[in-house]
């Protein structure tokens, strides 16, 4: 028996599941160059497996390079989907509905990315399950992988259950679709029939687990920190790297979704379900954060230069004006200056100029994790007097990071055209209460037909 | 074995720590079948009284 | 149970590198070429560091002076605290170890270290000339362990051991001889090896051993003593 379940209304319906129809030349060619891309990526991991990890630009005491700098980045952007569907979920923001899935789906598809990226640091990949098998709770490497793993299956479980009523409508509504990727909707759909109870209950454990999410937000990106924070290294060693971590990851993530909203409003010609107020909402909330960037760096700094440690200095002057210049200077103009005045003179009502800013911001995030990061080990507390560090990434490391941006876009792309990427049962008419009463439930979905 | 050398021992010795990961995804993953089954259930009681008085 | 520490006069060091080179054939470290040697690659467990002239005004210094390190083999080691498997670990005397066959290769732990003791296998250990027929054969080994000399695999850290595979020695032939082993029985290679006889090994428990006497000395200072990693190599400081 074939399960057939009841659809809330929603007059885009037509619009948002057209991508999923046919798909376009431009998007096999798009693919193939992102797999090849990836292809490229494998080559010089392979490489960097038979050879050893020489082949990157790390060295002593530079230990830690680019690839800590995406798995710090990926993480970061990760947070985009749970901070917008979860915690504007909690806040009652109406506005967000229907960027939810395009911003979890960012979370989704980076996550791996982030994960992917501590096995390529590793020397001796191979042994990673010695991390279960001999797992020492002391070490924050085991605080970050208990936490990083429960957050990619609770965001993979937390997606997967918004989608639900969405995949039986493609089950539903996509006849003429080939037979394996009908077959795909119905298993995935898990026989959902879409009746009021299933919706009520569906809304109840979405939010129950966005509180969850929530936490696990806060949690995720501190522990990320703290691999940093509990050395002593200066520069690394403050309690504020946390917080800061935490709100650069929120910040970068909000920034990539305004990015994936415009390409798939272009894409996809979703300019109806997804209105330009979107990005007037996204463009306050992006104020709030560029603001709240320049208070923790200013605290930091600050910090820092007052107290005047002589090996915290050291790496304050690498930052400033020493070997870093150009980086640091150039992330305080990308991810502050420049987005902050495009956001308040040009950003409102214009998607490009928001666009801009938002490539920017994650330019210099990735900037700022990669100067968080590398300057402190240019000068370590004993050894900034004896050996000074420098780090040139080679091309395999370049590589990699390419192929590991290739493989999010990849994912990204293809789940478009196989999943609406705007939820239609969210979005539905008659807005309304978050969760009404299941009395009006009932009303607005109708008896099963 | 006090407390405290049995809380130190439970940080600072390899192995329990890959105890508590497995235990956090498991019961995690675990929570989330249950919820999903849950979810789906929603409605099913009802449903049947209904066919049952058909 | 012995706490082993070792002492280096600063004022009878005179730079030679002997413990260094002492250090390599004892405990097969491989050597890099000058170009992975220009990036840092290089590995020198116990290494020697020219110090930077001191100014006094208008006058820098015209003395060179230098700085050799070894392991501090710390009390309260930052490595161990952040190896997530137990890769390295203390030992009931002291010693900070490291298992090459559980090592992962996160490279934690040399991030962690405030000396930078610690080495990383870039490529797979390399050695010219046949040298390789000349390693040291001696390695600590034993059900998933393999620690001392033993010629490492790429991808894993490595770092002074204080030449674990010495003590390991020393006790098996006291014990072949029918007798207890007393700390004085051992010394690493840099120490047996040190030109100006600048370097001391012993027992820090035992009040009356040449490392406790010369620790008392109003000379004595240790390495980054504010970073609460208590070391237990102890500098004398020169003059």
């Amino acid at each position: 028996m074939k399960a057939r379940s009841v659809h809330p209304d929603n007059k885009h319906e037509a619009i948002i599941l057209t991508p999923l129809q046919d798909i376009t030349t431009i998007d096999r060619w798009l693919w193939a160059l992102l797999l090849g891309l990836i292809g490229l990526g494998g080559y010089a991991y392979v490489r960097q497996l038979t050879l050893g990890m020489g082949v990157t630009g790390m060295n002593r005491p530079v230990y830690w390079g680019v690839y800590i700098t995406n798995f710090v980045f990926f993480i970061g952007l990760a947070h985009s989907g749970t901070f917008i569907s979860a915690i504007l979920r909690l806040a009652g923001a109406e506005w967000r509905k229907p960027l939810t899935r395009a911003a979890e789906a960012i979370t989704l598809f980076s996550l791996p990315f982030g994960v992917a990226s501590i096995v390529v640091d590793m020397g001796r990949p191979e042994r990673l399950l010695n991390v279960i098998s001999h797992g020492r709770f002391q070490s924050p490497l085991l605080w970050d992988f208990t936490a990083v793993s429960l957050y990619l299956c609770s965001s993979v479980v937390f997606f997967y259950l918004s989608l639900l009523p969405d995949i039986a409508l493609c089950r539903d509504r996509l006849t003429d679709v080939p037979a394996w990727q009908h077959r795909m909707y119905e298993i995935l759909a898990l026989g959902w029939q879409g009746r009021p109870e299933q919706f009520h209950r569906l809304e109840r454990v979405l939010d129950g687990m966005a509180i969850f999410l929530a936490m696990l937000v806060v949690t995720v990106h501190t522990v990320v920190s703290w691999v940093f924070g509990m050395t002593i290294q200066p520069g690394w060693h403050t309690a504020l790297i946390g917080p800061f971590f935490l709100l650069g990851a929120i910040f970068s993530g909000t920034a990539a979704v305004v990015i994936a909203l415009a390409i798939l409003r272009r894409v996809y010609h979703l300019e109806e379900s997804l209105p330009l107020g979107l990005f007037n909402s996204l463009r306050k909330l992006l104020i709030v954060f560029t603001l709240g960037w320049l208070y923790m760096m200013v605290s930091e700094f600050l910090t820092i230069f007052y107290g005047n440690i002589p090996e915290e200095m050291e790496v304050f002057w690498q930052k400033f004006t020493g070997d870093f210049t150009w980086l640091f200077w150039a992330m305080t103009i990308l991810v502050f200056v420049v987005p902050l005045l495009i956001f308040i003179f040009r950003g409102k009502d214009s998607i490009g100029w928001m666009v801009t800013a938002s490539v920017l911001i994650n330019v210099g995030m990735w900037l700022e994790r990669f100067v968080v990061i590398v300057p402190t080990e240019t000068r370590p507390r004993l050894l900034y007097e004896l050996v000074q560090g420098t780090y040139r990434p080679t091309w395999v490391e370049a590589v990699i990071t390419v192929s590991m941006f290739a493989g999010m876009f990849l994912l990204y792309a293809v789940f478009t055209r196989f999943f609406p990427i705007v939820p239609v049962w969210e979005t539905a008419e008659e807005p309304g209460a978050e969760v009404p009463p299941v009395t009006r439930r009932r009303r607005r979905f109708g008896v099963r037909r | 074995m006090t407390i405290g050398e049995l809380i130190g021992a439970f940080f600072t010795t390899p192995g329990p720590g890959g105890v508590v990961v497995i235990l956090v995804l498991g019961l995690a993953g675990a929570i989330y079948v249950l919820l999903t089954r849950w979810i789906l259930q929603g409605g099913q009681a009802e449903e049947g009284t209904m066919r049952r008085l058909r | 149970m012995p706490r082993w520490s070792m002492v280096i006069d600063l004022d009878k060091c005179v730079a030679c590198q002997g413990c260094s080179i002492a250090c390599r054939m004892e405990n097969n470290t491989p050597i890099v070429s000058p170009s992975e040697a220009a990036l840092g690659r290089s590995m020198l467990w116990n290494d020697v560091f020219p110090l930077r002239a001191e100014e006094e005004g208008a006058i820098a210094s015209a003395k060179a002076r230098f700085l050799t390190r070894p392991c501090m083999h710390c009390e309260d080691p930052p490595c161990v605290k952040v190896c997530p498997v137990g890769a390295t670990y203390q030992d009931d005397e002291g010693l900070v170890r490291q298992n090459y066959t559980r090592c992962i290769g996160c490279r934690f732990c040399t991030v962690a270290c405030p000396y930078g003791v610690r080495y990383f296998n870039w490529y797979e250990p390399a050695w010219e000339d046949g040298l390789d027929q000349h390693l040291n054969p001696d390695r600590v080994e034993g059900r998933g362990v393999l620690e001392g000399p033993a010629v490492r695999p790429k991808g894993v850290v490595e770092k002074c051991t204080f030449c674990i595979h010495r003590l390991h020695k020393a006790r098996a032939r006291a014990e072949a001889e029918g007798r207890d082993f007393r700390p004085d029985e051992y010394v690493p290679a840099c120490v047996q090896t040190c030109t100006g006889k600048a370097r001391f090994f012993g027992d820090l428990d035992d009040a009356n051993s040449t490392v406790s006497l010369l620790a008392q000395s109003r000379r004595a200072f240790r390495l980054l003593n504010e970073a609460g990693t208590h070391p237990k190599v102890i500098y004398l400081h020169e003059g």
